[in-house]
């Protein structure tokens, strides 16, 4: 990006701006063009959610705006912007104006470290993953605000509920990814992405595989785990329907959302998909290479590059639409996983909600911290690190006692975790009932 | 170093700025009639009984509590994490032990029932 506006700025139009004028104008651009493609994406998700749901649900879903109702996000939008905007009497004024723009603006900046194709990605940063994960977080203090500045029952409950879920939640999340980063030994979201080239084995892990960028995590027992527990854990972030209690609106009306109206609430209707996005996106780009696929490397490799003086943009180019589009099909199927949830899933209790993430999904991602532990440990040490059984294996060997050895791990743990879990839940479902019969007057 | 951080930078005064940008176009656009009724709480049309922000259940402050301590203890994970594969031997001793320290944790805040939510 630098090259190419500094090209333009002082090679063809002979401008003559200094590094630093020239640098900032290429980031502005950059955090513009995201910044317009994110509403976008939003706008076609609720789209796209609108019309699956009611496929699932045996009705048509909007079809009236433009050709099979695609306009209806624009339609949608433009009433919103013109609806009044009602600030309840008993609200805190300035906080309730704030929390929208808390919550919205994490959410958008998280698409800072996200990589859309091979060398698209807005910001390298060196602690990627990390800074994903922090950013995210900040938006429940925006949650917590807008809980609390309505100045109403249902809202405070909503905020409360939605703190708490995103809270216990993040920690399975977190925990399930640092699997990936003992397997990669980076945090940069764009090396882990490089670290998925292979077929099915990982190029990383058996040098002479050949490269169709397929070596993805998930065909690891440890990433398949890791995958599984985060998108759960994605879920609950998202709020998305198993775990939609902060704005369940059989319950509290609309949670932490129900004082705001118009663009504020359209804020918040933003955040919240382009939330939903970014974690179908993160977990397609940790997990199952995000831009990763047959043709990406090899089209890339024949393009211009400094280790390729002669290539030609043209397959820069086509590297790039290739890749853009692996990284979009891979994301857009998650959020269908996503929507597939909804119609398949009812909504659970809170208790619910806060047993299966606490009591369920972080010992299991425990668990699979270990298994990686092992993984990394047959497939890279040898005798310098004091582990000299394993010298005389070859790779592909190395390979499979890994893969056999976590995949047991990992498939007794899930077992004996779930017996564990059910038996429990069980047991209070039986004490509950106990209790209600007991509370009955029975009539004489 | 630092100047990694620069595009950051840009891009989270460009997120501010749209997001207060909406606000301000959409609070010119829309119509201004409030009545009394409008800026009453909202209880699904039930008059409001007493202030909405009363004490709070005990137990959100326990998940609070059990995240900072957990969400820390995962976040020192991460630079074992990094490095583990070149640390080795004495590395997978220290973690081993850091990892024995967070589940004893763990199984302690279960068996002391602070994860019960009833």
């Amino acid at each position: 990006m630098y090259e190419l506006l500094d090209a333009l700025i002082n090679g063809r139009l002979g401008l003559g701006w200094p590094g630093w004028a020239v640098a900032l104008l290429g980031h502005v651009a950059v955090a513009t063009l995201l910044f317009l493609v994110a509403p976008v994406q939003m706008l076609f998700f609720t789209y796209y959610e609108r019309r699956a749901i009611a496929r699932m649900q045996d009705r048509i879903g909007p079809n009236r705006v433009g050709p099979e109702g695609i306009w209806q996000p624009i339609a949608d939008g433009v009433k919103m912007f013109t609806k009044e905007d009602i600030v309840p009497a008993a609200a805190d004024r300035y906080v309730h104006l704030l929390a929208p723009i808390v919550v919205v603006a994490p959410t958008m900046f998280m698409f800072a470290v996200v990589p859309w194709g091979p060398g698209m990605v807005p910001v390298d940063l060196n602690v990627g993953l990390l800074f994903f994960f922090a950013i995210s977080s900040i938006s429940a203090v925006g949650l917590m605000m807008a809980g609390w500045a309505s100045n109403n029952k249902f809202a405070l409950l909503g905020a409360m509920r939605a703190v708490a879920q995103m809270v216990s939640y993040e920690i399975p999340a977190v925990l399930s990814l640092i699997a990936i980063v003992m397997l990669t030994g980076t945090l940069s979201v764009v090396q882990i992405v490089a670290a998925q080239g292979g077929l099915v084995i990982s190029t990383a892990d058996l040098p002479g595989v050949p490269d169709v960028g397929l070596g993805w995590f998930i065909f690891t027992p440890v990433g398949l785990l890791a995958c599984l527990c985060f998108f759960i854990a994605a879920l609950a972030e998202g709020e998305r329907t198993p775990f939609d209690i902060p704005e369940a609106d059989s319950e509290i009306v609309a949670g932490y959302m129900t004082e705001y109206s118009g663009m504020k609430f359209g804020l918040f209707y933003l955040a919240q998909y382009v939330l939903n996005f970014l974690l179908c996106a993160i977990t397609a780009v940790v997990f199952c290479g995000g831009w990763q696929g047959p043709g990406v490397g090899w089209l890339a490799a024949q393009g211009l590059s400094p280790a390729n003086p002669d290539g030609s943009w043209v397959f820069n180019l086509f590297a790039g639409m290739l890749g853009v589009f692996y990284f979009l099909a891979k994301t857009y199927f998650f959020f269908f996983v996503m929507i597939w949830a909804r119609g398949a899933f009812p909504r659970l209790r809170v208790d619910q909600l806060m047993d299966f993430g606490w009591k369920f999904l972080i010992p299991l991602t425990l668990v699979n911290v270990v298994s990686a532990a092992v993984w990394v440990g047959i497939t890279r040490w040898g005798p310098e690190e004091g582990l000299d059984f394993t010298a005389q294996w070859s790779p592909l060997l190395r390979w499979g006692v890994a893969f056999a050895l976590t995949m047991a791990i990992n498939v007794v743990a899930y077992l004996t975790l779930a017996r564990l879990y059910a038996a429990a839940q069980a047991a209070r479902g039986r004490v509950d009932l106990e209790e209600l019969v007991g509370s009955v007057p029975t009539s004489a | 170093m630092l100047g990694a951080y620069l595009p950051i930078l840009v891009m989270f005064l460009i997120a501010v700025f749209i997001a207060a940008f909406v606000i301000i176009v959409s609070s010119l656009l829309g119509p201004r009639r409030s009545t009394v009724r409008k800026l009453a709480p909202y209880e699904s049309g039930m008059e409001p009984i007493g202030p909405a922000i009363r004490r709070i259940p005990v137990k959100f402050y326990v998940v609070a509590m059990l995240f900072i301590v957990f969400d820390i203890e995962v976040v020192f994970f991460y630079p074992y994490a990094l490095v583990f594969r070149d640390l080795a031997g004495p590395g997978l001793v220290a973690m081993g032990v850091f990892f024995l320290v967070l589940v004893v944790g763990f199984v302690y805040e279960w068996k002391k029932g602070a994860l019960k939510w009833e």
